[in-house]
């Protein structure tokens, strides 16, 4: 069933048609992305600052030396 | 009952191992690197030494950078930020150091191997075949770590640098697995089950993607893990990190055939390359900027604060390489930079500008967390980033200038267009000789600086004591605290059965023929109206769904896995499906002797591939200079294809009966004999070393089993055959004056050499007469 795929000029829809796809699930993700509600872009945009004891104990000597 | 805290030791001394190694092997792959740059400048630096050949240690300088540095680099910033992200420990210390240990490893074996000529003879994918498996495996235990640290999680979100890794960890999976698919033939050598333009597209899919997944995917997950811990302050916008992940993850994978532009690849393919590298404009951008911007307020902080200088210089570098991959993907562009300068100058803005500067950000910003200790010196830290800075710089000018000179060069015609106006290739190699030198500068200072980082680290480390970052949870929390998805019910979900029925439909719609083609067609637009329909009926259930998904990491995991690998099968399935002994335009190849086959596999130790293209473009500027130009068929039977990326000397497609025997003996003897002002390292030792046909009939019986139409020889035909094909050659370099023996391998490259370019001509079948025949 790929027979055409080499020689055939309307293979060039493929790459148009592969785009189209591609560019609705990605425009999908877009829409989700957008509208999430702010305080759940609050809340994951600060997970990586969750308390960390020994990285908080080193700010702190850095702190008390300066 | 009152809740009970308990205290979670992260795993955080495979983080150091991970951070230490890749220290170490950085400064190995950036000498390595210098030294190589050094041989293109003065050629006698090898010393006539076989694994000190600049083709040997090419390979050797790009495994240790991609998989040695950036590849520890990334798994320190991974398992680090990975656990204090889930709130729990790694979830198996036995797989952290089988890792760890395995990895180091496998860098040795490649340390061991690729100088020495054991290689496969694809970029980026040169390792043999036993270490190959060592990688994967290797991976597997990697990813089973890691997703089992997920499942173990105390924190239900998986933050966006979490899908950067998941992302990576599958992708590189198929990548690796599918580009080294090949058939033993002894314990040091294999064939790629790929051959000619299906070998040159697998390589693509995997060597782009490779950095798109390797050094790009992972690295930005450490970016919007450590970026905002350095800066103090929240990612400038989640929303545009997540359209980031999503739009990388979904057009990365196709961009591959940008590799290939002008070439026998399948036009389709090549635009479809074309149209998704432009589209990837967008979303670099987007976080670029989302880096860029988390700096804000903190700006100040620059002047001072080294971590912060190499994230921000990093993350412009992104910003740069990939303006520059896209614009380098487009036709015309491409034209005049491929197999030059320009796009080494492109990577080494990628590697050294993207990766080397997050790499020491997120190594001076780790050291004084991982000892407990402050890091020895701050200002040199800054010293580090202002000597590799202008290194770097350096380094890129240098080489876009030497790119754009040697493309200019190379395509210049006289008024009519008929004539070549600098048709000795030399021309442009001398012309580049002060920008090869200025690379040589430059990356020696970007060298130096990395030496002030490994002695910055020696001295904060001394001493110090390593700590294990801890956190209080409660001993009963769990992170199924938000509603999952279970494995079916997220990929049985309304949007992936629409998404997975509508492209059913627009396969028959595209691949079918009349009823199936109409039938497809019908589908795919009733599908696209239910879809609507479905939407506004039931929004929540749509929105719930999505909600689901972040939280749940398998379904997410194997839709990502779906999305990046619909990319890799529609271009590369065509190609393997189709009869490719028919599919060759006007020509294809005629299957080497087995004395060529030796002198190929010489051809392919040697590295000959590294400065050699066999492929003459369709332009007017390349037909003048090499021949007509390639056909998709005279490669067909390649195993692998020696099509090439670069032209450090001109292509050899057409190079076959040009020159006698003796000519090629001279220069592969001394280069300089034959080509005055040449850089090209001599290779004595081939006309010493005697050529070992022991392995030839299993090589050629796998080559058989790999389509190459070869006949039923028993092993004494093939020995016959080898010997009477080196007492001709022999027998004519005598006749000149040379007196070599048969018996070197010097004989079997020349028989190579002289091959290439020999085809049979054939009346190809066009899509109409295939139409018409009937299909079994």
């Amino acid at each position: 069933m790929f027979s055409r795929l080499i020689l055939h000029h309307r293979d060039a829809a493929i790459g148009i048609i592969a785009f189209a796809v591609a560019l609705s699930i990605f425009l999908m993700m877009v829409w989700r992305a957008l509208r999430m509600p702010h305080a759940q872009r609050e809340a994951l945009a600060r997970l990586p600052f969750q308390p960390d004891l020994p990285s908080r104990r080193h700010d702190d000597a850095k702190t008390t030396s300066t | 009952m009152p809740a009970r805290k308990i205290t979670v030791e992260y795993n955080d001394r495979i983080v150091r191992q991970f951070l230490l190694a890749s220290v170490i092997w950085g400064a190995v792959g950036m000498l390595v690197g210098v030294f190589i740059a050094a041989e293109l400048n003065f050629w006698q630096l090898n010393a006539n030494v076989p694994w000190l050949t600049w083709s040997r240690l090419r390979p050797l300088h790009t495994n240790a950078a991609i998989f040695a540095f950036v590849g520890n680099m990334m798994f320190a910033g991974i398992y680090y930020s990975t656990q204090r992200l889930v709130r729990a420990r790694l979830a198996s210390d036995f797989l952290s150091n089988l890792h760890f240990w395995g990895w180091q490893l496998i860098i040795v074996a490649a340390a061991c191997t690729l100088p020495f000529g054991l290689t496969r003879g694809k970029e980026y994918a040169e390792l043999i075949w036993p270490i190959d498996i060592a990688v994967a495996f290797i991976w597997i235990v990697f990813a089973v770590n890691f997703f089992w640290t997920l499942a173990k999680r105390r924190e239900p979100s998986l933050y966006v640098a979490l899908w950067f890794y998941i992302a990576t960890i599958i992708t590189v999976a198929m990548l690796y697995v599918v580009n080294h698919l090949s058939v033993p033939t002894s314990l040091t050598h294999s064939y790629p089950v790929f051959g000619g333009v299906q070998d040159a597209l697998v390589q693509w899919w995997y060597g782009h993607n490779a950095v798109a997944f390797f050094l790009t995917t992972p690295i930005l997950g450490i970016m919007y893990y450590f970026l905002p811990k350095a800066a103090e302050r929240p990612v400038y916008s989640y929303r545009l990190s997540v359209v980031h992940f999503w739009s990388l993850v979904f057009v990365y994978i196709w961009a591959g055939p940008h590799h290939l532009l002008n070439t026998a690849l399948p036009d389709w393919l090549q635009a479809l390359g074309m149209t998704f590298s432009l589209m990837l404009w967008a979303p670099s951008w987007g976080g670029m900027l989302n880096g860029l911007l988390t700096l804000r307020g903190a700006w100040n902080k620059l002047r001072t604060d080294p971590v912060l200088k190499f994230f921000a210089a990093g993350v412009t570098f992104y910003g740069m390489a990939t303006f520059e991959g896209p614009l380098l993907a487009i036709k015309s562009v491409n034209a005049l930079a491929h197999y030059t300068d320009w796009v080494i100058g492109h990577v080494h803005g990628g590697t050294l500008g993207w990766n080397g500067f997050m790499a020491a950000g997120m190594t001076y910003w780790l050291l004084p967390r991982l000892w407990n200790k402050p890091l020895h010196s701050v200002p040199l830290a800054n010293l580090h980033f202002w000597t590799g800075l202008v290194g770097i710089l350096l380094y890129v000018s240098a080489m876009w200038t030497s790119g754009i000179t040697q493309g200019v060069m190379l395509n210049a015609t006289t008024e009519h267009g008929t004539l070549l106006a600098y048709p000795n290739f030399l021309d442009t190699v001398n012309a580049i000789r002060p920008m090869m030198l200025m690379r040589v500068i430059g990356g020696a200072l970007y060298l130096t600086g990395w030496f002030l980082l490994v002695y910055n680290l020696w001295r904060t480390v001394r001493g110090a004591q390593p700590v294990n970052g801890t956190i209080e949870v409660f001993a009963d929390e769990s992170a199924v605290a938000e509603p999952r998805h279970g494995l079916w019910s997220g990929l049985l979900g309304t949007p992936v059965v629409f998404c997975a029925l509508g492209l059913g439909f627009a396969c028959a719609w595209w691949f079918g023929r009349d009823l199936v083609m109409l039938f497809g067609l019908l589908g795919t637009l009733v599908c696209a109206v239910l879809v609507l329909a479905h939407f506004e009926a039931r929004r929540r259930q749509w929105s719930d769904w999505y909600d689901r998904l972040l939280v749940s990491a398998l379904p997410f995991t194997l839709l990502t896995f779906i999305a990046v690998a619909a990319g890799g099968l529609i271009q590369i399935i065509p190609t393997i499906l189709v009869d490719k002994a028919v599919n060759v335009e006007d020509r294809r190849q005629i299957p080497y002797t087995p004395l060529e086959l030796a002198g190929r596999d010489i051809y392919v130790r040697e590295g000959c591939y590294l400065c050699h293209s066999q492929m003459i473009r369709t332009l007017v500027p390349d037909v003048l200079r090499y021949g007509d130009y390639s056909r998709l068929g005279e490669s067909i039977y390649d195993h692998p294809f020696q099509w090439g990326s670069k032209r450090n000397g001109p292509d050899l497609a057409r190079i076959g009966g040009k020159y006698p025997d003796v000519w090629h003996l001279r220069h592969l003897e001394d280069p300089r004999s034959i080509s005055p002002g040449s850089n090209m390292p001599a290779f004595p030792w081939l006309l010493s070393n005697p050529l070992d046909v022991s392995t030839l009939p299993t090589r050629i019986a796998v080559q058989r089993r790999l389509g190459v139409p070869y006949p039923e020889w028993s092993d004494a035909q093939i020995a016959d055959l080898v010997g009477a094909q080196q007492k001709q050659i022999a027998g004519g370099l005598r006749d000149t004056g040379a007196y070599i023996k048969p018996d070197k391998e010097i004989i079997a490259l020349i028989a190579y050499l002289q091959h290439l370019g020999k085809y049979e001509t054939v009346a190809p079948r066009t899509a109409e007469a295939r139409s018409t025949s009937v299909d079994p």
